[in-house]
């Protein structure tokens, strides 16, 4: 303990007696231990955290598997048979995302809000574990078809809009205009679902006959709670039986559809898993590059001590103390480099935090807290060690220190050849690691350019988009919806500033999907669970113009679409490609499939557009799987929730003409509520936020990398030319130019640059492996991208090189005669 | 080569200052001094008197404060570095007191390297002459060996074939011996004295009076000025052995 204090009292005296030494291997650490910091703060928060619910771990989401969807939406019927026939779990819920129209006033002076919320089946908080904070729970009496109409509120809501009030409970507010009365206030920690704020019982959606039909999904998923001691895949077995014997009884809807069951937390955050321990690893990447830059530091410092250690030797130290003490500086500079990496990630995880997927709470909830704490000091006390082992190994070695004593004033030329040996190998490994960085960077760069890039089929600029929904409480009939829509499409088109305004059911970027299955009217019926599928979108005649969007061939809408008219639809290219190859698509009939009605007369195709891409591309989407569109009429086939769109005049902002429409919708209904404005364009490139996250943090990684390596090469080639200044003198005093000096050295570094290169290409194929399912529209061994990497890190490496190498050529051959 | 009634090397006037820390040191106050074809010259004086200073200036090493130098017939005093350079690679060739072989080189590699800097030199050349310029020494059966395995004499020996390689005018030695024992010293001399009798032109800095007579000529130099400058009395070793 003694000898300890001793150690660290001379380390602090040795660090403080040269600060530039101190600063730069401080800073080195610092970068590398703040950005894994930031980086495992993050993946703590996001993967590793358990969910917030007791033994969160029993938590399993259910949802359906079938030949086109791996992951799709739960149809009601079929949760109700896996819960009366499975053991597995305590009980089965059923969830929804929904978004309600909410005040907190029946009467007079209500302020609308658009709010996230969920259809929940009684049993949703019990089953997470959970009671109201307040209030009292969901009771199966309150979720059957014409019971007393409640709600649960969140603890946000409840404290933003009744500022934490005990006396809400029992109070009426409106949700999508109809009176609930307030049960209960939800724990502060409920996440599930998703932002909801607004929980609201399945009730009379449980006899609603669309519900109730087996072959619609309507958005549902199951959540359960395994029981003491049962597997997930025992309960994902089992239900997977039941779902076969559901095949069995009911072929028609219920072929090949099995359960995709995953724990909760894996389905919440799964999918954001690889690129964050991508970003892991890559800050691990220039945590090596921090060390082996610090190691190449304290090798020539420990060295250059040489003298110091071979006296301390003579006086009787022992090799393991004068590796305790070179340890014990090195720890110290990782310990002061984990404080100053502390720093740099808590100023940059805001930065971070900006950058990530909005709307994913557990993003947002990163803390550097005592997991994250834990890491930074075992990391920096592993850096410590790790950079200090090889100066300690070389130091300690009495061979080296004999050598190191007759070295002194020794002109052998050959000296430091084992420590040259030592700093080419470290200075190899960081170019290599930051080879590989840099093309893992420029391979998601490359990536998102491409996705961004992708084709779209429609003009997003100038396009303003947002949500509303008309509550069923007054607007009971569609022609209610119908006419309320058309006023509004009415007034907005009148605004100054506005070409044109559209409404649409399912649009691009809205955050919402919608599919059906369809049938060619001509066509034999097809095999249960291998019907085609389409994305269907209810529009009106403007949203073709408000995009942009050519029509192809045939008619728009128009006015003769209206209710009760023969319905018409409108389908994109790949319809017609696919499904009337050789055929002219107009004048076709599909079977109508938007209806419950079986004996609904056929639609027939009017017209063909371009085909749109709806979402982030190359993601686990509907995108995916390339579903054709049709297009109904809004006015036939009337839609009480709606995206409205409107394209903005060139050079008018679209987002300036939000108070305007706003305002136009308020005039017509004061009690009606816009949400989720933005542009298009806003949406697009919000859905690009996790290939935004990946590709900006390992641009900076690389970045940083680059920056580590490049130094250490200067550094190594720095020193490499002092102490090559005799050698290089007697060159130049031989007749050498001062450009054979100049080559020469360039040389050296550079023959240490292509090591590393190969090995980092190396590397870098390994990594472009691992990266490949991340990436969009760009091969794992994209040439662009690899020779970009290469050429960038030759680039800057031979600038490294070539600073020393030019000093190098103003060696003076004098030295040659001096005779030190 | 230019015709020998003239001077290989003529100073006029050579002064060289040392600015340091604003003191001036005044290494050499004026050297006149010509140096002949196939001359052997031995500069002595005591330390600081500006031997090795006027060896570099002699060796383009460094240029003079003031003062003229004619190399060959060719005025050098002025020229750029890279001159500089061609010339010292072509017409001078350097024996240092400590050797001053390249530790990471071989033997064969140290003597070839002033050649390697020569552009006009195809490479079977070079390892012709550099084979030559090892036999010459004796050293030829240690062209593999690196520095560090041979023996100071026999360093200082592939030092000598090193400036012996581009067949320079003139051989410039500082203190040759000054690292050897005098077994090794000796054998360097005699070495020296062979290469003279070849019709090499030297000119050597020495301490050492019983080295300093084997050249034909003693230049002393006291404070940066020649202060005698004259043939040894006593006939050379070199001499009396030839007898
Ligand atoms: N680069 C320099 N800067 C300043 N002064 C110098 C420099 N080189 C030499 N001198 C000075 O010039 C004078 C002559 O030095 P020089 O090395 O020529 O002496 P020397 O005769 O070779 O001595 P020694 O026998 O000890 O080698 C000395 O006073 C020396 O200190
Ligand atoms: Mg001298």
């Amino acid at each position: 303990m003694q000898a300890l204090w001793q150690d660290l009292r001379y380390a602090v005296r040795m660090l403080a007696k040269s600060p530039g030494y101190t600063l730069v291997a401080v800073l080195v650490f610092g970068l590398g231990i703040g950005a894994n910091t930031a980086i495992f703060s993050v993946v703590n928060a996001v993967l590793l955290r358990p969910l917030p619910y007791p033994q969160s771990d029993q938590l399993v989401l259910v949802r359906e598997r079938s030949s086109t969807f791996h992951n799709g939406s739960v149809s009601y019927p079929n949760y109700l048979d896996w819960r009366a026939a499975q053991h597995g779990f305590t009980d089965l819920a059923l969830v929804r995302r929904e978004s309600f129209n909410f005040s907190s006033d029946t009467g007079g002076e209500a302020q609308p809000e658009r709010l996230n919320g969920a259809r929940v089946t009684a049993n949703h908080l019990a089953l997470l574990g959970l009671a109201p904070q307040l209030g009292r729970d969901f009771r199966d009496e309150d979720d059957v078809p014409g019971a007393a109409k409640v709600v649960l509120l969140s603890d946000g809501l409840w404290r933003r809009r009744f500022g934490a009030s005990p006396s809400v409970i029992g109070q009426r507010v409106l949700v999508d205009g109809q009176a609930r009365e307030v049960i209960g206030i939800a724990p502060e920690r409920v996440r599930f679902p998703r932002l909801a704020e607004v929980f609201v019982p399945l009730a009379d959606l449980r006899a609603q006959e669309n519900v109730l039909s087996r072959d619609n999904h309507p958005g549902f998923s199951s959540f359960g709670r395994l029981k003491p001691g049962v597997t997930l895949a025992q309960a994902r077995a089992e239900l997977d039986n039941i779902a076969a014997e559901l095949e069995r009884r009911y072929p028609e809807t219920n072929t090949s559809r099995r359960v995709n069951a995953r724990l909760l937390l894996e389905a919440s955050v799964g999918d954001y898993r690889q690129s964050l321990y991508l970003l892991l690893g890559a800050v691990g990447c220039v945590l090596l590059i921090a060390c082996a830059n610090t190691a190449n530091l304290q090798l020539t410092r420990a060295l250059a001590r040489g003298k110091e250690f071979a006296v301390r030797t003579a006086l009787g130290a022992s090799r393991w103390r004068l590796a305790r003490q070179l340890f014990t500086e090195s720890i110290l500079l990782a310990l002061l480099g984990g404080g100053g990496g502390l720093l740099l990630a808590l100023w940059s995880l805001d930065a971070i935090l900006a950058l990530s997927p909005q709307g994913v709470s557990r993003f947002q909830e990163t803390r550097l807290d005592p997991r994250a704490l834990g890491f930074t000091a075992a990391v920096a006390l592993g850096t410590g060690v790790l950079s200090g082992l090889w100066p300690a190994w070389r130091i300690s070695n009495t061979a080296a220190l004999s050598h190191a004593l007759r070295e002194n004033g020794a002109r052998g030329s050959s000296d430091g050849v084992h420590r040259q040996r030592a700093s080419a190998a470290l200075v190899v490994t960081q170019v290599a690691l930051a080879v590989v960085l840099l093309a893992a960077g420029g391979l998601t760069l490359k990536s998102f350019w491409r996705a961004q890039e992708a084709p779209l089929g429609f003009n997003p600029r100038g396009v303003l988009m947002m949500s509303l929904s008309l509550p069923k409480a007054r607007y009971g009939t569609d022609e209610k919806v119908a006419a309320f829509y058309a006023q509004a499409l009415d007034r907005i088109r009148a605004l100054p500033g506005v070409v044109a305004a559209a409404i649409c059911d399912n649009a691009p970027f809205d955050d919402n999907e919608s599919d059906s299955y369809f049938h060619l009217t001509d066509a034999p019926p097809a095999i249960p669970g291998q019907q085609p599928s389409a994305e269907v979108s209810l529009v009106s005649p403007d949203y073709f113009q408000v995009l942009g969007m050519p029509i192809l061939r045939g008619r728009n809408f128009g006015p003769q679409d209206r209710l009760g008219a023969p319905r018409n639809i409108i389908i994109d290219e790949s319809f017609a490609q696919r499904y009337f190859a050789g055929k002219d698509p107009l004048g076709q009939h599909i079977d109508d499939n938007q209806t419950m009605d079986k004996t609904a007369p056929p639609v027939t195709v009017v017209g063909i557009v371009p085909r749109t891409r709806n979402e982030a591309p190359g993601e686990d989407n509907i995108e995916k799987l390339q579903f054709p569109q049709m297009y109904f009429c809004a006015a036939q086939e009337v839609s009480r929730g709606n995206m409205l769109l409107l394209r903005a005049a060139d050079g008018t902002d679209p987002l300036s003409l939000t108070e305007a429409v706003k305002c136009e919708i308020q005039a017509l209904d004061p009690e009606q509520p816009v949400a989720a404005v933005a542009t298009m364009e806003h949406n697009i490139a919000a859905s690009l936020a996790t290939r935004r996250l990946t590709m900006t943090l390992l641009g900076i990684f690389a970045a940083l990398a680059l920056t580590l390596a490049s130094v250490g090469l200067y550094g190594v080639m720095a020193l490499s030319v002092t102490q090559r200044t005799r050698e290089l003198g007697i060159r130049l005093a031989l007749g050498a130019a001062r450009g054979d000096v100049f080559r020469l050295v360039l040389r050296q570094g550079m023959t240490l640059v292509v090591c590393g290169l190969a090995l980092g290409l190396l590397g870098a194929l390994g990594a472009g492996r691992a990266l490949a399912t991340l990436l969009y529209g760009v091969g794992a061994l994209d040439p662009a991208a690899l020779s970009f990497s290469a050429g960038a890190l030759a680039l800057v490496a031979a600038l490294a090189c070539a600073l020393p190498a030019r000093r190098a050529t103003h060696v003076d051959p004098m030295v040659a005669l001096r005779d030190e | 080569m230019t015709t020998h009634n003239q001077p290989l090397i003529h100073l006029d006037g050579v002064k060289k200052v040392f600015l340091t820390d604003e003191v001036e040191t005044h290494a050499l106050a004026g050297i006149y001094l010509e140096i002949r074809h196939g001359e052997y010259v031995s500069i002595a004086g005591p330390s600081g008197c500006g031997k090795s200073t006027l060896l570099s200036i002699l060796g383009l090493l460094d240029s003079p404060t003031e003062g003229g130098y004619l190399l060959n017939g060719q005025q050098v005093e002025n020229l750029s570095f890279a001159e500089r350079a061609r010339i010292r690679n072509r017409e001078i060739g350097f024996i240092f007191q400590s050797f001053n072989l390249i530790g990471d080189l071989n033997v064969f590699e140290n003597v070839e390297l002033p050649l390697t800097y020569r552009n006009d030199l195809a490479s079977a050349e070079r390892k012709k002459r550099t084979t030559e310029a090892l036999e010459r020494v004796g050293m030829g059966h240690r062209s593999r060996h690196l520095p560090n395995q041979l023996s100071g004499g026999q360093q200082q020996r592939v030092a000598v074939a090193r400036a012996l390689a581009g067949s320079p005018s003139i051989l410039l030695a500082d203190e040759p011996t000054g690292n050897l024992d005098s077994k090794n010293g000796d054998a360097v001399m005699e070495l020296l004295a062979d290469l003279h009798r070849g019709g090499a032109t030297i000119c050597m800095v020495t301490h050492d009076d019983r080295f300093a007579r084997y050249a034909e000529r003693t230049i002393h130099l006291f404070d940066g000025r020649v202060v005698d400058d004259r043939l040894p009395a006593a006939q050379t070793p070199v001499e009396a052995m030839s007898f």
